[in-house]
């Protein structure tokens, strides 16, 4: 029975249907034989307690994305975000028993919406920031590289290397000027008004100590670093970056990936 | 996850009325350390790879005793047993040593999915055996007996068998598990049903009960809303002097989790519920 009714319960979600109201009644002690002694008069019915859970739980769900998305709360509104957050809770259900690790597609969902391309073009650009600052704060802390070891590899070892990047990093482009969308949307931050035609944005963003952080990249850097994300040694990331940018300054991007502690391990690949 | 090896925080005992931890008050308490006897941690919060969180609750810790109460847990699904989740509330425990650990008698999960709400039981046999059969086996990793919380409650099954209250003692007696008693739960499910609640009170055995919970709800008409966004109403403050009454000055917890106040209205609300532990 129990076994039927929670799965009862978990379908009629998935359906939008009301099959699990057949397992409930109305009201405290009607049903029950034993209760002594009877109550005077029953409580919430069947439909009623049933619908307070159902709100609750997309209720719960909605109100992890505000959490999660406040500058896409601050540029739409509670109201707007709201319904969104919602439609969203409805149709992803949570894998995880931490409401930390919901709405990790709360951006595709927003790209699949046909009228936020005119509308809002940048928002799920925003939201895939905001993702990737969440994430951040909650990653684990990665340690120092060991530079010394690397630079006693042999330079065809060193074309080998694998470079692991630190936890709390991720990638995000957009056409639009989604870093500056982010920094005046922030508590305290002075009104001003962000253009559009500001240009693309091609950003890394980690965790330094307590304290996230979105960097600005180059397009070219933030192709190696992506090849690198990937898993590819030294020398692939490099000749995939070559092929589009000619002119990449290798030396500099590794020096500049260093001095921003987005790099914090490395492997040899064999 | 990142965390482990064993910690040596003071052992302090837990008792007085105690308020939850919320990341709104980290820089207040960090900075002022105010006069609170011991802190409720929302254990789900802090299973994380690591970052700014668990550098809070490690400070905090340092001078606070501290319970953890879950979420997450979802003793009474049917799905098996997170046993990542339960890894991970183990590394919490071994960091940072918890005078208790604490879920609710519900079930949050089916199908692998979360609910994230606690849902109650059908109050029958076949759940008691259930609950008590992955209590054991919760225990058994955690090497130490755990404490379930009674859930506030808005629909009743046609299958119970018995009484929320008879409910509630045999999952405790079968799991040989202790009883995390949320006062105002007990409330709004007997205006939301419409049973006594000092009946309700009567029946659970007092050896079992560690801890009780107040908070706030909010009146829907038809209906209370367990929404712990609200001063504890009176008629639960009568219920805990009852409580008190009958099971001892056993530690109580202020629980707020929605527009959270100021830390100093919520020790206004504890000083209240000291002034009845007290008496």
């Amino acid at each position: 029975m129990l076994k039927e009714i929670q799965q009862v319960f978990a379908d009629d979600f998935s359906s939008n249907s009301s099959e699990f109201l057949k397992y409930i009644g109305g009201g405290g002690c009607e049903e029950m034989s034993s209760c002594s002694p009877a109550p005077k008069f029953i409580g919430l019915d069947a439909i009623q307690g049933l619908e307070i859970y159902r709100e609750s739980i997309i209720a719960g769900l909605a109100r992890s994305l505000t959490e999660i998305y406040p500058v896409c709360v601050k540029l739409i509104g509670l109201e707007s975000f709201s319904l969104l957050a919602y439609r969203y809770s409805e149709n992803y259900p949570s894998s995880s028993p931490s409401l930390i690790n919901y709405g990790q597609k709360f951006s595709a969902f927003l790209n699949s919406i046909p009228q936020m391309g005119v509308a809002l073009p940048y928002f799920p650009d925003v939201a895939a920031l905001e993702l990737l600052v969440h994430n951040a704060y909650y990653a684990s802390s990665g340690s120092d590289i060991d530079l010394f070891r690397f630079n006693q590899l042999t330079p065809s070892k060193q074309s080998k290397v694998v470079f692991d990047l630190t936890p709390s990093f991720g990638l995000v482009s957009s056409e639009f000027p989604i870093k500056h969308i982010w920094e005046v949307s922030q508590d305290g931050a002075d009104d001003e008004i962000v253009s559009l035609d500001e240009g693309a944005d091609f950003l890394a963003v980690h965790r330094f100590g307590n304290e996230v952080r979105i960097e600005s990249l180059s397009a070219e850097l933030y192709l190696f670093l992506g090849e690198m994300c990937k898993g590819l040694t030294l020398s692939e990331a490099l000749s995939s970056v070559l092929n589009e940018f000619n002119e990449f300054d290798f030396q500099a991007s590794i020096q500049l990936a260093l001095d921003k502690g987005f790099i914090y391990g490395f492997h040899v690949q064999n | 996850m990142s965390i482990s090896g064993k910690s040596s925080f003071k052992k302090s005992k837990i008792q007085g009325v105690g308020i939850g931890l919320r990341s709104c008050h980290y820089q207040s308490i960090i900075q002022h350390k105010p006069r609170i006897p011991w802190f409720e941690v929302i254990s789900d919060n802090y299973m994380i790879e690591g970052g700014p969180e668990l550098n809070y609750l490690e400070s905090i810790r340092n001078d606070y005793p501290i319970v953890m109460h879950g979420v997450g847990m979802s003793v009474g699904s049917v799905d098996d047993l997170n046993m990542d989740y339960l890894g991970k509330l183990r590394s919490l425990k071994e960091r940072f040593e918890p005078a208790w650990i604490s879920d609710h008698l519900c079930w949050v999960s089916a199908d692998k999915r979360y609910f994230h709400d606690l849902l109650p039981l059908p109050y029958t046999q076949e759940s008691i055996d259930h609950v008590a059969k992955r209590v054991q086996r919760v225990q058994n990793v955690l090497g130490e007996r755990i404490l379930l919380e009674n859930v506030s409650n808005y629909m009743t099954y046609k299958a119970n068998e018995m009484t929320e209250w008879e409910f509630l003692s045999n999952v405790a007696e079968a799991a040989d598990c202790n009883i995390l008693l949320d006062i105002n739960n007990v409330y709004v499910s007997s205006y939301n049903h419409k049973f006594d609640p000092f009946l309700y009170l009567n029946e659970i055995p007092v050896n079992r009960v560690k801890q009780f919970h107040l908070a706030g709800y909010q009146d829907k008409g038809l209906y209370l809303f367990d929404s712990h966004s609200e001063k504890v109403k009176p008629p639960v403050w009568d219920l805990y002097e009852f409580a008190v009454t009958k099971f001892g000055s056993i530690p109580t917890l202020i629980e707020w989790d929605d527009d959270i106040p100021s830390l100093s209205d919520l020790l206004t609300e504890a000083n209240k519920a000291s002034k009845i532990i007290w008496k």
